[in-house]
């Protein structure tokens, strides 16, 4: 599980490679710590191995891993805050819109609370136009003008926001389904699973309950400690979140900006 | 003739069209249909089904639960979004059945789904509330709030808890008269409330904060009572709630901060006053950055919180909310025309204008902020906006500018007010209305080109129309901007004004109900009868001498010292004027009595006034000697002499001052008698002294309170 690397969880790897001069680094010297130094500050500081496992529930519960939350309750202890069958209904409305069935996902969540699709019209816009985009998947052309103009086009009328999105999932219908076309990311699952995403963080939001894991936000936060870090010191640093290694760069190698390396995953 | 899917759904409803399972199937089907989509529950309405609905839920066959709460929750969804949906339903008389849902025996998911249908009604103003206070309503809905446990694990459990979540957003709505209030209270809803809100739950603290706050808004011995309650941590609700304003999550702070508005606005927890200034000012002022409901309500809860406090509104001005505020009006009306549809985003629109309003209700120096965030031309766009709580938000604005300095005043009138403020004379709504007279009440008080060009479109004719109007603040407003134009007019504006509003009318207004209209008008005879022997003969004649003389006399036995002062200066003015106004102020022994009686007065300004009168009365012109020496004579008589030299020693610099000029004309009468001569001091620059300071005075509160403006009192 890679969000253990969150932790301050010491690399196996030990980087031998110290040198405390720079030949030829212009400006000013950058303090180097050594692996063992590092390693000597990062035992300073404790952190709550129940914490750990908070954070860990926090992400399986909000992102909706059922069975992995319960494994991990066994396993760990970590009591879940929530009934965790609210999990399984918003898996089960996830996996709806991740397989395109929409309407059996508005069902649901009508079914868990009939507030959410009546107070969020740019949700229930974006639903329905997933069911448009799908209807265009299968080739029923006839269907799908039908319901744009029954369906979307009064919402468009009531939201001049919608406009703008309802003109661009039309224009799918003046492609080919399969060529390239400007609009074609409408038809990638990252569409769905954007509209997954926005879906259960409504049902969360219902719930009192968060909507954002604060694992990533954490992952994101080392990662800018980092990039403070790297204006003043060379230190061993993760340089892939993935594998949480620290990585003593070569201090030559790491002189002027030292941005690279994205922040994998989060 | 095939039925729609829709009609055959809705035949299927009536009783013993179809099994109970296949009615369920019906209803849900609607139910999916219509959430979310106001076109179809158009249709729904139009085919009758509110009242099927009904049937349903008032039924007492129980076969089968599923029933009724699907019943319920579709029409809770027709309550969501629309005020006429909503006043569909109650017209069919839903109230009632669902009130009669919540019996706590019951269904729990039928309990919260009247709980949330009802909640969804009530979101509408137009509802009434009464049918919730009858019976044993507001005892259940009580019950039903006491369901928190702190860990919650069941669905039952999650669900009880959602319907008390549903109940405080129920009490929240039925909080607007202060018999509500105070019946939610003693149901014994608050240390429920309590409860809720440290559950640690975001949507029922939430939903308390909402309670909570509805039950202390102007009402203090609520807010007095729900400050210094303890929580369950002993510890009292604001430095709670003052957390919970600084929550991750923007609904929560908003929730909160407006808690805290109604509490500090109530005057309950003083002892929070820097916290509201550093933690809830600069909350509220952030989140006119958000977007949302979040955005759209800050600014009403800001322009509450600011309203009439003058620190508070330097603060917030200092927090940069101004230019803030001017960004959002401003770049509002090019969203609205991407597509040509109006309507969007009104209430922010609204909002945002009564902040800006609030914020320059009183420092200069906040309206100058305004005036330079540039957005005063959007303000004037937004007079003649249709929806009418923008127009009359956009109006609240132009009345605090307009309470401005002249220069800054003139900026309104450069950014082109006159002809849509105009206009809005003629608007149907009275709360614009009165905001459109008030910010007319300013503008006209200058020499400026616009009192000219106001009265050429004919403003008189419409403020004496609107004297005629219903609204009593409306009423007042006008007379006040009637009593604004006349201050220190020429001769020829006051008759002109005269001619359109009619001495009879004045007579009527001299003894209206309103005692604040009574003040304006008596103040609109003191602005009248000052300066020219020409403008007290307007009045002397007009109203006729017995009369307007009557009508002073018995102000002058008011217990009102606005009242007081005006009857006053109204005699001081008209003492000025001829021999012959004087003799008939002399001829009332009445009036002269109680202008020695008030030089006792226990207020500085009316034993001022007071003696005034006796210097004006007393004063020596060559011509007419031997009328002053009868005046005397009479006035020493009266005892009014010794009055003055008891008065000598004064508390008040201001008094002694007066007396002392009193005192020379009794003094030089005793000189006179056998010499001739004019009095050597005349008092005329002191006068036009004093006079100015009465247009400062008119300048600042032209505003709600009512006090005393465009006071014009020329003395001798």
């Amino acid at each position: 599980m890679n969000s253990r690397s969150a932790s301050h969880h010491h690399s196996l790897q030990s980087n031998t490679q110290a040198s405390n001069q720079v030949p030829g680094a212009v400006g000013v010297q950058k303090r180097v710590f050594t692996k063992e130094e590092w390693d000597a500050r990062l035992a300073e500081i404790h952190v709550d191995r129940e914490d750990l496992n908070k954070l860990i529930m926090n992400y399986l519960i909000i992102e909706g891993y059922k069975d992995a939350a319960e494994k991990f309750s066994q396993e760990s202890g970590a009591k879940p805050p929530v009934n965790l069958e609210s999990i399984q209904d918003r898996m089960i409305v996830r996996t709806a819109i991740q397989r395109g069935n929409i309407e059996e996902a508005i069902e649901r969540v009508n079914d868990l609370n009939p507030e959410i699709l009546d107070t969020n019209p740019k949700l229930y816009f974006h639903l329905q136009q997933q069911r448009l985009i799908e209807l265009i998947r299968e080739g029923r052309v006839m269907e799908a003008l039908e319901f744009a103009q029954e369906e979307l086009a009064p919402r468009g009328e009531e939201n001049p926001e919608f406009l703008a999105e309802l003109e661009k999932t039309m224009s799918l219908l003046a492609f080919e389904l399969n060529g390239p076309s400007p609009v074609s990311d409408l038809l990638t699952p990252a569409q769905r699973q954007k509209l997954a995403s926005e879906l259960n963080a409504a049902l969360l939001l219902s719930q009192s309950q968060e909507k954002d894991p604060k694992l990533p936000a954490l992952l994101k936060m080392c990662w800018y400690a980092q990039q403070q870090l790297d204006e003043r010191y060379t230190y061993p640093k993760i340089k892939d979140i993935a594998k949480a290694e620290l990585v003593l760069e070569h201090p030559a190698t790491s002189s002027g900006s030292s941005s690279s390396g994205a922040v994998a995953g989060v | 003739m095939t039925l729609t899917p829709h009609e055959v759904a809705v035949s299927q409803l009536e009783a013993g069209q179809a099994v109970t399972i296949e009615r369920i199937r019906s209803l849900r089907f609607i139910k999916n249909n219509i959430i979310g989509n106001k076109t179809k529950k158009d249709l729904y309405i139009q085919l009758g089904i509110v009242s099927r609905l009904k049937d349903i839920v008032t039924t007492r066959d129980e076969k089968d639960p599923q029933l009724k709460t699907q019943a319920v929750i579709v029409l809770g969804s027709f309550a969501f979004g629309d005020e006429a949906n909503i006043l569909a339903l109650t017209n069919s008389g839903v109230i009632g059945p669902l009130l009669d849902c919540l019996n706590p025996a019951g269904d729990p998911k039928l309990i919260e789904a009247a709980a949330r249908t009802l909640n969804a009604i009530y979101a509408s103003p137009k509802v009434s509330r009464q049918e919730l206070f009858m019976g044993n309503h507001l005892n259940v809905l009580v019950q039903l709030l006491d369901t928190y446990s702190t860990s919650y694990r069941s669905n039952q459990e999650v669900i009880m808890l959602h319907t008390a979540e549903l109940v405080a957003s129920i009490f929240a709505r039925c909080c607007e008269t202060t018999d509500q209030q105070i019946q939610i209270a003693a149901s014994g809803a608050i240390p429920l409330l309590m409860r809720l809100l440290v559950s640690g739950i975001s949507k029922s603290q939430e939903a308390a904060l909402g309670a909570l706050a509805a039950l202390v808004k102007d009402n203090s011995e609520l807010a007095h009572h729900i400050a210094n309650m303890r929580l369950e941590t002993g510890e009292r609700p604001a430095p709670y709630i003052l957390r919970l304003a600084c929550d991750k999550s923007p609904t929560m702070r908003l929730a909160a901060v407006t808690c805290l508005t109604y509490m500090n606005r109530a005057g309950v927890i003083q002892e929070h006053n820097s916290d509201i200034m550093l933690t809830v000012l600069p909350v509220l002022v952030k989140m006119l950055q958000l977007d949302g409901i979040v955005q759209e309500t800050a600014p009403k809860v800001l322009a509450y919180l600011v309203w009439e406090s003058e620190s508070m509104q330097k603060a917030v001005c200092d927090m940069e909310a101004i230019p803030k505020l001017a960004s959002i009006i401003s770049h509002m009306g090019e969203e609205d025309n991407v597509y040509g549809i109006v309507g969007q985003k009104d209430k922010l629109k609204e909002n945002s204008l009564l902040a800006l309003a609030a914020i320059s209700q009183i420092k200069e120096y906040c309206r100058r902020q305004v005036i330079e965030a540039k957005v005063l031309p959007h303000i004037v766009t937004a007079m003649s906006h249709p929806s009418v709580g923008v127009r009359a938000a956009a109006c609240q604005c132009t009345r605090s500018l307009s309470r401005s300095v002249g220069s800054l005043r003139t900026s309104l009138v450069d950014a082109g007010i006159e002809a849509p403020l105009f206009q809005l004379l003629s608007d149907s709504d009275p709360g614009v209305l009165s905001s459109a007279t008030a910010t007319l009440c300013n503008i006209v008080l200058d020499v400026s080109p616009m009192k000219k060009s106001l009265m050429e479109r004919g403003v008189v004719a419409k403020f004496v129309q609107m004297i005629g109007y219903g609204d009593n603040i409306v009423r007042l407003h006008a007379v006040w901007a009637i009593k604004n134009l006349v201050y220190e007019a020429d001769s020829e504006v006051k008759e002109t004004v005269m001619r359109q509003l009619g001495f009879h009318s004045l007579a009527a207004l001299l003894n209206d109900a309103e005692l604040d209209i009574q003040e304006q008008a008596l103040n609109l005879v003191r602005n009248l009868a000052c300066k020219r022997n020409q403008d007290i003969d307007l009045v002397f004649n007009g109203l006729g001498p017995g009369q307007l003389l009557s009508i002073i006399e018995d102000k002058l036995t008011w217990d009102d010292i606005r009242m007081l002062d005006h009857a006053l200066y109204v005699l001081v003015n008209i003492a000025t004027g001829t021999e012959y106004h004087r003799q008939s102020i002399m001829k009332r022994s009445g009036i002269l009595r109680s202008v020695l009686g008030l030089m006792s007065h226990e207020a500085a300004s009316i034993r001022v006034a007071a003696i005034w009168v006796i210097i004006n009365l007393t004063w020596s012109e060559e011509d007419v000697a031997h009328g002053v020496h009868e005046r005397v004579a009479i006035l020493r008589s009266m005892g009014v002499e010794d009055r003055l030299h008891s008065l000598v020693t004064d508390s008040v610099p201001d008094v002694r001052e007066r007396v002392k000029t009193a005192l020379q004309h009794f003094v030089q009468d005793h000189q006179q008698y056998g010499h001739s001569g004019s009095p050597s001091v005349r008092h005329v620059g002191q006068d036009a002294y004093t006079s100015n300071e009465a247009l400062g005075d008119s300048r600042m509160d032209t505003n709600t309170t009512v006090s005393g403006t465009g006071t014009s009192s020329h003395i001798a």
